[in-house]
């Protein structure tokens, strides 16, 4: 199965966590979500905010890819 | 599509889910839930960003029509910060006009206003704080003979009036109803905040059988206005839980909130079986 994919590169926070929670709501537990971003604090606060709410994160370059907890 | 269209297009759908689904002889897949659009999802992202808080409660708060009653002192906060979380019908009733000795408490008027309607003064800020709800001002005096008409329809009740009659008279149409409802009421420095879902916890005259045979009017007795913003801000919370879930309201009991010493006390209170108002609900 495709990964979704999202692109936040031109948010900023809080709308860069905001929208990656609401395409994991949509989602099935097992599913991923390939996230695309740009370089700062998007990269160190999505995959932190993500484990947090319980989902496994990877983080490749700019891409950080989360399945649904 | 405008908001107002959009709002009406989702109750069409979901009744046209519900039935579809009612006809259905195999169960279908739960189907997706509306979207947010890309401005309400900048508007309500500090609420969104809550890990309480995601698109089924911001769609269940902007589904909801609240009612407020008292555009004053507690009825400012709870308009204010209802409006401004997105429930997308307000009413706002009150039948007094702005005087200047409200201003110092009651945050939705401003010097210009005195004279004016407060029904109406509250309904233009609110448009003024978010366009994409529909607020609905009263000038009307809720009572016993009217109060069940008003609550009629209602999805939560906001009781920010001033005086015992009404609050009874309230009390007792939202139990009739088993119209959900907040309480409140403040003093000098203190107040109180209840949340009463009729039928399963404790109503205001469950907690309150009798009304205090010397209770002051604000007339007579001083308020000050950051202490009537508290628990006024403290009832537009009790709102949100009991629109969303997203934290167990202040139910079977109310809390005591005693600013001058910074005392907050949850009292407890039970449901009495002979409560004329919700004793048979």
């Amino acid at each position: 199965m495709r990964a979704r994919t999202l692109d936040i590169s031109a948010l900023t926070c809080p709308l860069t966590w905001v929208r990656t929670k609401l395409e994991l709501e949509r989602m099935a537990p097992g599913e991923t979500l390939e996230v695309r971003c740009s370089q700062g604090e998007a990269l160190e606060q999505v995959p932190r905010s993500a484990r947090e709410a319980g989902h496994a994160v990877s983080v490749d370059g700019t891409t950080i890819r989360i399945v649904r907890g | 599509m405008t908001d107002n269209s959009r709002r009406g297009f989702f109750r069409e759908l979901a009744s046209v889910v519900a039935s579809a689904r009612e006809a259905a002889t195999e169960p279908e897949p739960e189907a997706p839930p509306p979207d947010l659009t890309d401005a309400e999802i900048e508007r309500y992202s500090r609420q969104l960003v809550l890990p309480e808080w995601g698109a089924a409660a911001q769609l269940a708060v902007n589904e909801a029509s609240v009612l407020v009653i008292g555009a004053g002192a507690l009825g400012a906060p709870v308009a204010l910060y209802l409006a401004g979380a997105g429930v997308g019908r307000i009413g706002i009733l009150d039948d007094d006009a702005v005087e200047l000795s409200n201003l110092h408490r009651q945050l939705l008027h401003f010097t210009p206003d005195v004279g004016v309607a407060k029904a109406e003064s509250a309904a233009a800020k609110l448009r003024y704080l978010n366009p994409d709800i529909v607020v609905e001002p009263y000038q009307v005096h809720a009572d016993a003979e009217n109060a069940a008409a008003l609550v009629e329809g209602q999805d939560l009740v906001v009781d920010c009036s001033d005086s015992f009659a009404t609050r009874y008279a309230v009390n007792a149409a939202c139990c009739a109803a088993r119209v959900p409802l907040v309480e409140a009421g403040v003093l000098g420095m203190s107040g109180l905040v209840m949340s009463i879902k009729p039928g399963r916890t404790a109503c205001y005259r469950c907690a309150f059988p009798v009304e205090p045979l010397d209770a002051p009017r604000c007339a007579d007795a001083g308020v000050l206005g950051p202490a009537a913003g508290v628990i006024g801000s403290l009832q537009a919370l009790e709102a949100l839980k009991l629109l969303t879930g997203v934290a167990p309201p202040i139910a079977d009991g109310f809390l005591q909130v005693d600013l001058a010493t910074a005392e907050f006390l949850r009292v407890h209170a039970s449901r009495r079986a002979d409560c004329p108002d919700c004793g048979d609900v």
